[in-house]
């Protein structure tokens, strides 16, 4: 049998080598991970406030009755919501009222990305405020939007 | 009995821990330098005060405690009255710690946003408020 000095040492050595790899790898996912995270979900929230805003406004002008699609000019002017922010691939209103009239503004494929179980992990999917009154008044509005960061 | 080469295999040894110790305390100031979570502030900042615009009727005004916000940003030499700036052409909140960065995030409220400033009542950056103003929409984007 033969007997090498220092073979344990050397094993030592090699197991501190691979320790601080370890520790130095992690400190920097760690901390790129603080910094450029997830950071705050508000998804829902501008979900729940662009609702509250188009219900709102579909009440009081009366879109709910309608039996004729009126066109998106009209739902802008009156409800007082900007096209330029709603249209920006970010965000969908969908509307279908008990006429069987269809509304749609923004992202047509939210109305699918809306339900997929990775929503609440997926940052890049929407999350969506779904709702349907006793009348047959049918709502789902939605956003992916994330904030931007940008250089002054 | 002493082996040959015994002490420059030991010199390797230590020269590897030296460089990676020393790679370790540069990267460790780096990430530190970042520690004071001036981007998570900034995001969450303009996602509340675009919150606050989009359920804002007009005429109301906002006075939102930014703080936390002040605070990192006066760590970085940043001038508190430059800590937000609302673009009301591109409807977003611009809001920045640092000096040549900062993080943005749009409102879909068809609203003017005017009167707009950053207080800081006792001078110093640990009362620190955004205060704006909401108005109609006087501009035609349709």
């Amino acid at each position: 049998m033969k007997f090498r000095k220092g073979v344990i040492g050397e094993g030592g050595l090699y197991f501190v080598f691979l320790l601080m790899a370890i520790i130095i790898l992690g400190g920097l996912y760690g901390g790129l991970n603080a910094y450029f995270g997830d950071g705050y979900d508000s998804r829902l929230d501008e979900s729940n406030s662009l609702f509250n805003k188009v219900q709102e406004c579909f009440i009081k002008e009366g879109f709910f009755d309608l039996t004729s699609n009126t066109g998106n000019y009209l739902f802008f002017e009156k409800c007082g919501l900007s096209p330029k922010s709603l249209e920006d691939g970010e965000h969908m209103i969908y509307v279908k009222n008990k006429n069987g009239i269809e509304f749609l503004i923004g992202v047509t494929d939210f109305k699918i990305r809306c339900f997929l179980d990775e929503r609440y992990s997926d940052l890049n999917l929407p999350l969506c405020k779904v709702y349907e009154d006793l009348e047959g008044n049918y709502i789902i509005t939605g956003t992916s939007q994330n904030s931007k960061r940008i250089a002054l | 009995m002493y082996k040959k080469g015994g002490t420059s295999l030991m010199l390797e040894h230590i020269i590897y821990i030296v460089i990676f110790i020393s790679f370790f305390i540069v990267m460790y100031s780096f990430v530190n330098s970042y520690a004071d979570r001036s981007a998570f502030f900034e995001d969450f900042y303009s996602k509340k005060i675009s919150q606050a615009i989009n359920s804002a009727k007009p005429g109301t005004e906002f006075k939102i405690d930014i703080t936390p916000l002040a605070v990192t940003a006066f760590k970085r030499n940043k001038p508190i009255k430059d800590l937000v700036y609302i673009d009301n052409l591109n409807n977003e909140v611009v809001v920045s710690s640092r000096l040549n960065a900062g993080t943005s995030f749009k409102f879909f409220n068809d609203v003017d946003v005017v009167d707009w400033f950053v207080e800081s009542p006792s001078g110093d950056s640990k009362t620190t408020r955004f205060i704006f103003k909401v108005k109609e929409n006087q501009r035609n984007e349709i």
